[in-house]
C-alpha cells in the first residue's frame, strides 16, 4: 500500500511532456539560450529544456542513451566522438562561431594602432595568460595563433597557463596577470576597463559550434528555424558569437 | 535563481529520504535479523556498493539502465514514461547514493541496542516481532533518526550521479551543488557567492540538528 | 513437593554440564566458581541456551523436552529473569518498565508489587537517575509483574554496595513469602547463599545433583577475605534480636519487621573459658566444629544455637590452643552488627 502512495506521489515526475524540447549545450551557452528559450516560450508556448554541461561530458552522456532532440557543442571533437561512437543523430551543421581575441587590462598607449606583435614586446606587459593547450581547446587554438604569429621567441617567457579560458580572465581580473588571449564571449560578463585586439582569423583554426540534430519532428524543426533567424543571431551576436 | 535551486534542492532531497526510509528500514532488518546468511550478504551487497562506487559511475549506470535504448526504458517508453533528465531521476540518483548512508547508520543504531535488554524484553513475554518493535526500535530511535539525517545531508550535497542521470537543468535537476558548478563555469560570482552561502547554512543547520539528537539521546543514556 | 523438575545435558566450554535436580516453592541457590557454567544452566531454563539432551518442567507445564522435541520460546517459558546489570530499559520511566510484561490477568497486581517492593516513589524516575539498589528493586519488580511461574536470579547483588546488597536480600525473601513465587539463586557469594537459600546446590566439575548444607558451604569460604555472616530475622520493636531463640543485642530500635543482619568474622572474639566481666555487649556460649587453617589466619567455625564463623590470628590460636568440640565463648559488640532496612 505504502508502495502505491509514494507512486501516486511521484507520477506528476514522470509523466511525459509533449510540448517539450530537449537541448544539451555547452556551458558558454548558457546565457544566450537562457533568453532564447524565454523569448520562445512566450511566442510558441513550447518549454525548451535546457541541460548544460561540458561538451565532452554530454557526448559521453548521449553516446551511454540519453536522447536529447538537439545537442550544440563546443567545438567539433565531441562531435567526432560520438561519430566514432556510432551515435545516430539526423543532421548536423555549424550554428555559431567564437573568435579568438587578445585582451589587456593595462593602460597601453595607441592601442589601437599598435600590433599585437609590439604591444606583447611592451614593458607593462609581463605576464600573459593562457588556457592551457592540453587542458582546453582554448588553449590549443591559442597556440596555434600565437605558433603563426611568429612571437613564440619573446612571448614564451611572459605565458602562464590556466586550467581554462574563464581561469585565464580571472588572472587578469586578479592581477596576475597583464593580458589575456580568451574567446571573444570570454568577456561580456567582464565589468573592468579592457582593450582587446580580434587576432587575425588566418591565424587559426576556425572555432565552430556545431548544432546535431537528433530527431526532425516539426516541432525541433520549427525551433531549429527560430535559432537560425535574425532574433536569435542578434541576441547570439550580443553575447559575443558569430555567425558559423 | 538561488532561490528556486534552494527549493528544488530541498524537495528533491526530502522525496529522497522519504523513498529511502521504508527502504533502509528492511534492509537493516534483513541484515541485522535474519539467519539465511545468502539473504543477508546480498543486501549487505546492495548497502554497500554504491557507497563503494564514485557517483559519476552511479549516474552512468542509471543513464544506461533507464535511457530509452535500455531494457527498462524501453518499456517505460512504451507506458509513456520517461525518467531520465527529470526531477525524477534527480530524486532517484540523491536517493541511491545516499541510500547506504542511511542504511549503514540505522544498522550501527540496531546493533547498539544492548542485546541483554532485548533478552529481559523476551523473558519478561515479548516474541521476536513485538521486542523488536518495542525495544530495539524505541532504544535505537536517536541513532536511527541520526542515520536518516545522515541520508538527507548526503542527498542534498549530491552532485555526480544528478549530473550524468538527470542533468543540468533549471528548475528540473539544478540543485543546488549543480547551481554552483554552473555559476563557476558561466563567471556568474554574484549567484556563485548567494549559492555558497546557502549550502554553508544548510550543512550548519544539519550540525546543529545532529548535535540535539546527541544531547537529547545522552540525556537518556548516561 | 516439586515444583520445577530440570535435567538437561549441554556442552560447555571443554566440559559437558549435567544437571538434575528439582527445586519446590523455597528459594533454591546454585553455588560455583566464576565460569563453572551456572550462568548457562539458568539461560537453558529461560530458553535462551538449547541443551543438547534433556528435560524441563515446571508444575506441568513442560518448557523442554529433548525426546518429544518440545522447546518453548522464552516468551512463552513466563520465566523472570533477574540479571547482575538490571538491564532496565532506559527509554522507558520506571512505571512503564516495571508494566512491560503486565497485563490485566495476571495473578499479581501490579500495584501490590509496587507496595511491596516500596517503590512508589520512584515510579516517574528514568532508569539514568536511579542507584544500583533502586534498579535492582525496579528490576526484580519488573520480573514479578510478568507473572513468572518461577524467578531466575543471576548474581543480582555483585554489583551492589553492602548496604543496597542486604536491602535486596530482605526483599527477595519477602516476596517468595508473599508471593510463594520459586526463586533459583545463583551466586559465587557464600554469604548470600546461606542467608537466603532453603537450599543450595553446588556446581562441582559440570555436574549439579546433590544438595550442600550450609555449614559444608561456609567451609568452602575464601580465608583471605572477611566472611559475611548473615541473618534473616524479624525485630520486635526493641534492641534485640533473635536467631533461634538466641538473643542478640543490637545498637538500634529495629521495628516488627523482617530484617537482615550482618556480622563479619574479623570483629568477633573467641575466649576459651567464661570471662568475669563483660568486655562487649554480646557474649555468646557455644561448641567449636569446624578450624579452616591457612598460614596466617585460623577461621573458626562455632555453634552458639546457630552458626558464628569468626577469624582470629594464627599465633594468637596457637596460644588459645583450642581443638574441635572445645567449649568456646563467642564476643561481639552492638555496634559492629549490621543491620538493613527496607
Amino acid at each position: 500500500m505504502a508502495v502505491v502512495v509514494l507512486l501516486s506521489i511521484l507520477y506528476p515526475f514522470l509523466k511525459k511532456e509533449d510540448n517539450k524540447i530537449l537541448v544539451f549545450a555547452a556551458v558558454s551557452l548558457s546565457d544566450p539560450l537562457k533568453e532564447i528559450k524565454d523569448i520562445y516560450y512566450q511566442d510558441e508556448n513550447i518549454n525548451i529544456i535546457l541541460n548544460f554541461g561540458g561538451s565532452q561530458t554530454l557526448a559521453s552522456q548521449i553516446s551511454k542513451g540519453a536522447t536529447p532532440d538537439i545537442f550544440v557543442s563546443a567545438g567539433i571533437s565531441p562531435l567526432n566522438f560520438m561519430k566514432r561512437k556510432n551515435v545516430r543523430f539526423a543532421d548536423s551543421y555549424f550554428l555559431l562561431s567564437n573568435k579568438l581575441i587578445f585582451a589587456s587590462d593595462k593602460q597601453i598607449v595607441d592601442w589601437d594602432k599598435k600590433g599585437i606583435e609590439e604591444i606583447i614586446k611592451s614593458e607593462k606587459i609581463n605576464r600573459i595568460s593562457i588556457a592551457d593547450p592540453e587542458l582546453a581547446p582554448a588553449g590549443e587554438y591559442t597556440v596555434q595563433a600565437i605558433n603563426n604569429m611568429n612571437i613564440n621567441t619573446f612571448i614564451e617567457k611572459k605565458i602562464i597557463k590556466a586550467k581554462n579560458v574563464r581561469d585565464a580572465v580571472n588572472h587578469m581580473r586578479l592581477g596576475l596577470s597583464d593580458a589575456v588571449f580568451a574567446y571573444n564571449t570570454d568577456f561580456n560578463n567582464y565589468k573592468d576597463n579592457y582593450n582587446k585586439k580580434f587576432i587575425s582569423e588566418k591565424l587559426y583554426n576556425k572555432i565552430q559550434y556545431p548544432i546535431i540534430i537528433f530527431n526532425n519532428h516539426d516541432q525541433v524543426d520549427q525551433f531549429l528555424v527560430f535559432l537560425n533567424s535574425d532574433r536569435a543571431r542578434n541576441i547570439f551576436e550580443k553575447y559575443g558569437f558569430s555567425k558559423p | 535563481m538561488v532561490i528556486q535551486s534552494l527549493i528544488l534542492t530541498l524537495e528533491i532531497a526530502i522525496i529522497a529520504t522519504l523513498i529511502n526510509i521504508p527502504l533502509a528500514f528492511i534492509s537493516s532488518i534483513i541484515v541485522t535479523r535474519t539467519e539465511i546468511k545468502s539473504l543477508k550478504f546480498i543486501v549487505d551487497v546492495f548497502i554497500s556498493l554504491p557507497l563503494v562506487l564514485p557517483p559519476v559511475v552511479l549516474g552512468y549506470f542509471l543513464l544506461i539502465i533507464f535511457s530509452p535504448a535500455g531494457y527498462l526504458g524501453q518499456i517505460l517508453t512504451n507506458l509513456g514514461v520517461e525518467v531520465v533528465f527529470t526531477k525524477f531521476a534527480a530524486i532517484l540518483a540523491c536517493s541511491l547514493v545516499s541510500f547506504p548512508l542511511m542504511a549503514r547508520a540505522i544498522i550501527i543504531a540496531f546493533d547498539s541496542v544492548d542485546k541483554d535488554l532485548e533478552k529481559i524484553a523476551r523473558s519478561l513475554g515479548s516474541n521476536k516481532l513485538k521486542m523488536f518493535f518495542t525495544i530495539t526500535l524505541r532504544e535505537s530511535f536517536f541513532g536511527v533518526c541520526g542515520g536518516i539525517l545522515l541520508g538527507f545531508a548526503r542527498a542534498l550535497g549530491e552532485f555526480g550521479a544528478t549530473i550524468i542521470f538527470a542533468g543540468n537543468i533549471e528548475g528540473v535537476s539544478r540543485t543546488i551543488p549543480l547551481a554552483i558548478f554552473q555559476s563557476i563555469q558561466t563567471g556568474d560570482d554574484k549567484n556563485l557567492t548567494l549559492l555558497i552561502s546557502c549550502s554553508v547554512v544548510l550543512g550548519i543547520i544539519s550540525v546543529i540538528i545532529n548535535n540535539i539528537l546527541i544531547s537529547k539521546s545522552n540525556r537518556k543514556y548516561k | 513437593m516439586k515444583s520445577m523438575n530440570i535435567q538437561l545435558n549441554k556442552k560447555y566450554n571443554d566440559f559437558i554440564l549435567n544437571c538434575d535436580f528439582s527445586i519446590n516453592k523455597k528459594i533454591t541457590g546454585i553455588f560455583g566458581p566464576s565460569g563453572s557454567g551456572k550462568s548457562t544452566i539458568l539461560n537453558c531454563i529461560s530458553g535462551f541456551t538449547k541443551p543438547e539432551s534433556g528435560h524441563i518442567s515446571i508444575k506441568n507445564k513442560i518448557l523442554y523436552d529433548s525426546n518429544n522435541e518440545i522447546y518453548l520460546n522464552p516468551e512463552k517459558r513466563n520465566i523472570g529473569y533477574v540479571t547482575q546489570k538490571s538491564n532496565l530499559f532506559p527509554s522507558m520511566n520506571v512505571l512503564d518498565n516495571i508494566k512491560y510484561g503486565y497485563q490485566d490477568n495476571c495473578e499479581i497486581e501490579v500495584n501490590d508489587i509496587i507496595n511491596t517492593m516500596n517503590v512508589q516513589d520512584l515510579l516517574t524516575r528514568f532508569p539514568n537517575e536511579l542507584s544500583g539498589g533502586q534498579a535492582q528493586k525496579i528490576s526484580i519488580s519488573r520480573a514479578l509483574a510478568s507473572n513468572p511461574d518461577i524467578l531466575l536470579m543471576d548474581e543480582p547483588l555483585s554489583e551492589l554496595d553492602t548496604q543496597s546488597k542486604l536491602m535486596i536480600l530482605n526483599y527477595l525473601k519477602k516476596i517468595n513469602k508473599r508471593y510463594k513465587i520459586p526463586i533459583i539463586y545463583v551466586s559465587h557469594d557464600i554469604s548470600e547463599m546461606i542467608a537466603l537459600c532453603d537450599d543450595v546446590y553446588m556446581i562441582e566439575e559440570g555436574n549439579i545433583k546433590t544438595k550442600i548444607t550450609s555449614s559444608e558451604l561456609s567451609f568452602q569460604s575464601n580465608i583471605n577475605t572477611d566472611f559475611q555472616n548473615i541473618y534473616l530475622l524479624e525485630g520486635n520493636d526493641s534492641k534485640e534480636l533473635l536467631i533461634n531463640g538466641i538473643k542478640i543485642k543490637v545498637n538500634e530500635i529495629v521495628k516488627k519487621t523482617q530484617v537482615i543482619m550482618m556480622l563479619s568474622s574479623s570483629t568477633i572474639m573467641i575466649s576459651n573459658e567464661k570471662l568475669i566481666f563483660d568486655v562487649a555487649d554480646n557474649t555468646l556460649t557455644g561448641v567449636l566444629t569446624k578450624i579452616k587453617n591457612s598460614e596466617s589466619i585460623i577461621r573458626l567455625f562455632c555453634d552458639v544455637g546457630f552458626e558464628i564463623v569468626l577469624d582470629i590470628s594464627k599465633d594468637y590460636f596457637d596460644k588459645l590452643n583450642l581443638k574441635l568440640n572445645d567449649r568456646i565463648y563467642v564476643i561481639f559488640k552492638s555496634i559492629n552488627v549490621n543491620i538493613s532496612l527496607s
